[in-house]
């Protein structure tokens, strides 16, 4: 595999274009099949719980993503969407993912509810731990009723290794402990069932015991907390008779009905238009008061970011680049793809005639280069550009940046 | 509903005569003349037959006038006849059309839905797995047995199994629908019934499979991808549920558009495998009719299966709305 690599890669570096001959190819789906076979293995193997229990680095997070690698085999060669991803979620708080189209932000949120598309798509290394907030059991599986409050039980806090744990055992965290929203609204509910089908389902997978008029009800809590009007009706439809706004709601309502810890929002606002768009971030910065958890919000939107988010991180070619808190990243942004992005961001105070964009392209996913991804597209570029990948360093307790500029910076102070 | 219902039935009738035109004049300009064979078969065994006797019989079976007016004639004929609900009479056979037909459906249509009752049952399954672990060695193994299948001619391999089965080891008899050489009652008819088509459902079943299960498995394959299946197991449902539920409610809608084939299917007989298998199935007598010019005959078989094709569009439609709440019938 690596051998193949470098060869591809000397090949990538010598000309722009690459044409694959027969036998490279035959040579990459053979080292892809015998990759994907072992990880699929691993992925469909039976574990006992103990071998996917960890401990969290810092208590005070309930996601920490810890060097995740997730890559897709392709017929052209390994495609690392992700490559080496660390940040943390820390609780009730709202984490932003920045970064332009294809910069791996989906595949990792994907990747922490393991829903990347098998066989391609594999967790090839690295650790996701989570904090999940379980029933408390006793010596014979029963869950502890709780002293006072009746229909509650005792919670206790488990924390997974979500990259380890076998998919068997991912209902655990999928919809109870982690929801998602994604980015499509039209094409996400299922179009032969009904809204209230639908909704109602997810009550049913995590409330043992539930009855149908308990589901009900929960459901209708939940479409009455996203603003929908009515309900009832709603509650009846069938997906194709409400608009992508309304549908967006119905997804949240679906997210928010188990009463998960993290919610992970996939570009929420994408796929609506402008006005749908502040209507859906309204209820979002609303939520983010009301429920007892964190946000993990996704988008390429610096704007809604600036709005919602407590803590950023920047992602460009499958790579961590800059993370801080809002206010370091905003005011005092280090990265130079993090400045390029913010003067590419319309603004209507400035008098300028054209928008502001990075030159360049991203590199071909398949053949990294093996010195920083961004050296191509930056005006700052130094000598040491060239050569390795730069290491993340830390310039305040929360703010790190994966930069030569400031490894001096860093050397010298 | 009702009234779309009565709507496409208005449709089915027009639709119905221009197809009885069709075929009438199709077999009319067919060449092949019943009375031409008949009057050859006569002169071979000794008497010869004089020109006034052959043209009596050309005007008595209303074949007479083979000009554009003359055919005309003949289909308005056949159509008033028609609307005393009478089919003719058959030239080969000697009795009414309709009691011919009803007489050797019965065999057909045994077979066939026994056939097309283990097929949906092996083939659905076979496409779901398929899918579902696509590019592993089951999918691979299921994809190349079912080409086989669909690759065989059905008069090959229906003898290939006759000469393994029944030749060779002797479990089931070859050919014919009952045992000449008893007289079994109740029960024991019934299973004589069941030894004599086992061979010939078995020949059709594992031929049309494929065709069947490739597409469940193409289906599968687009719904497996698509958005609310990541959304079904992004909620926490069980990757069984997902798949027999969320994605399985999906794949039923194409598959139930293709049971718009099945009602004549289930009618129209075998062919060839009723041929191979000498069993007295429609199929068998509709090629003999077609094979000595039997107008009536084939008039009343075809017009039959256009008729039950016509009614199976109608109601895959009726079905389609019901399996698919995007679908509004008007």
């Amino acid at each position: 595999m690596d051998k193949q690599e470098k060869k591809n890669m000397t090949k990538a570096s010598k000309g722009d274009k690459h044409y694959l001959t027969g036998k490279e190819i035959r040579a990459i789906a053979k080292a892809n099949a015998k990759e994907m076979k072992a990880l699929e293995k691993y992925k469909n193997r039976k574990a006992e719980e103990s071998e996917f229990l960890t401990e969290m680095k810092d208590d005070g997070n309930i996601l920490e993503i810890d060097d995740l690698h997730t890559f897709f085999y392709t017929e052209q060669g390994v495609v690392k969407a992700v490559n080496g991803v660390s940040y943390d979620v820390p609780k009730n708080s709202v984490v932003g993912v920045v970064g332009e189209s294809g910069c791996g932000k989906s595949v990792t949120s994907m990747s922490v509810m393991r829903l990347i598309q098998g066989p391609t798509g594999q967790i090839k290394s690295g650790s996701i731990r989570f904090k999940s907030r379980e029933m408390k059991l006793d010596e014979k599986g029963n869950p502890i009723p709780k002293a006072g409050a009746e229909g509650e039980y005792e919670m206790v806090d488990k924390i997974y290794d979500i990259a380890k744990m076998p998919i068997r055992e991912i209902h655990r965290i999928r919809g109870k402990q982690i929801a998602m929203i994604f980015q499509e609204p039209m094409t996400s509910l299922n179009p032969v069932f009904t809204i209230g089908q639908q909704l109602d389902e997810v009550t049913f997978i995590h409330k043992p015991g539930a009855t149908k008029e308990m589901a009900k009800a929960k459901s209708m809590e939940m479409l009455d907390k996203v603003g929908i009007a009515m309900p009832e009706r709603v509650y009846k439809a069938f997906p194709h008779e409400l608009s992508g706004g309304m549908r967006q709601r119905v997804m949240i309502a679906m997210a928010l009905a188990a009463d998960p810890r993290l919610i992970i929002a996939d570009e929420p606002t994408t796929a609506l238009d402008v006005t749908i768009q502040a209507q859906i971030l309204d209820l979002l910065r609303d939520l983010k008061d009301k429920i007892d958890g964190s946000i993990l919000l996704i988008t390429h939107d610096l704007g809604v970011i600036a709005e919602m988010a407590d803590y950023v991180v920047v992602m460009y070619a499958g790579k961590v680049i800059e993370k801080g808190t809002v206010r370091e990243i905003f005011q005092n942004p280090l990265h130079p793809y993090t400045v390029g992005l913010q003067k590419s961001k319309p603004t209507m105070n400035l008098d300028c005639k054209t928008l502001y964009n990075i030159p360049g392209n991203v590199p071909n996913p398949i053949n990294m280069p093996d010195y920083c991804y961004f050296k191509e597209r930056c005006a700052k570029c130094t000598k040491k550009c060239s050569g390795d990948y730069p290491e993340m360093v830390q310039v305040s307790p929360t703010h790190f940046v994966a930069c030569h500029l400031y490894d001096e910076e860093n050397k010298n102070g | 509903m009702l009234k779309y219902i009565v709507k496409r039935l208005a449709y089915a009738v027009l639709i119905l005569l221009g197809v009885s035109m069709i075929i009438y004049f199709l077999i009319r300009l067919m060449p092949v003349d019943f009375i031409q064979s008949k009057v050859d078969a006569i002169s071979q065994s000794a008497a010869t037959v004089d020109q006034e006797t052959v043209d009596a019989m050309y005007k008595m079976f209303g074949l007479g006038d083979n000009s554009f007016k003359g055919i005309l004639n003949g289909y308005f004929g056949w159509l008033k006849a028609l609307a005393r609900f009478d089919l003719g009479t058959s030239f080969v056979y000697g009795v009414p059309v309709a009691d011919k037909i009803v007489a050797h459906m019965g065999t057909s249509f045994t077979v066939a839905l026994i056939a097309t009752i283990f097929e949906f049952l092996i083939a659905i399954p076979l496409g779901i797995t398929a899918a579902t672990h696509q590019y592993s060695l089951r999918d691979y193994v299921v994809t190349i047995l079912v080409m086989i299948g669909i690759s065989l001619p059905s008069f090959f391999f229906g003898n290939m199994l006759k000469s393994w089965l029944s030749l060779k080891l002797g479990w089931f008899p070859p050919s014919g629908l009952t045992d000449a050489s008893q007289s079994y009652t109740g029960a024991a008819l019934i299973l004589d019934y069941a030894r004599h088509i086992f061979i010939p459902i078995l020949t059709m079943v594992i031929l049309s499979i494929g065709a069947r299960m490739r597409m469940t498995r193409t289906n599968m394959l687009e719904v497996m991808n698509s958005d609310y299946i990541r959304t079904a197991r992004a909620k926490g449902l069980k990757e069984s549920v997902v798949i027999n539920k969320h994605a399985f409610r999906n794949t039923l809608i194409p598959l139930v558009t293709s049971m718009a084939g099945l009602l004549p299917s289930l009618f129209s007989g075998a062919i060839i495998t009723e041929q191979v298998f000498d069993l007295p199935g429609i199929g068998n007598i509709a090629l003999q009719a077609m094979n000595r010019g039997d107008i009536p005959f084939i008039m009343g078989y075809n017009m039959f299966l256009a008729a039950l094709s016509v009614i199976g569009v109608i109601l895959a439609d009726l079905m389609y709305a019901v399996v698919d709440p995007r679908v509004k019938l008007q």
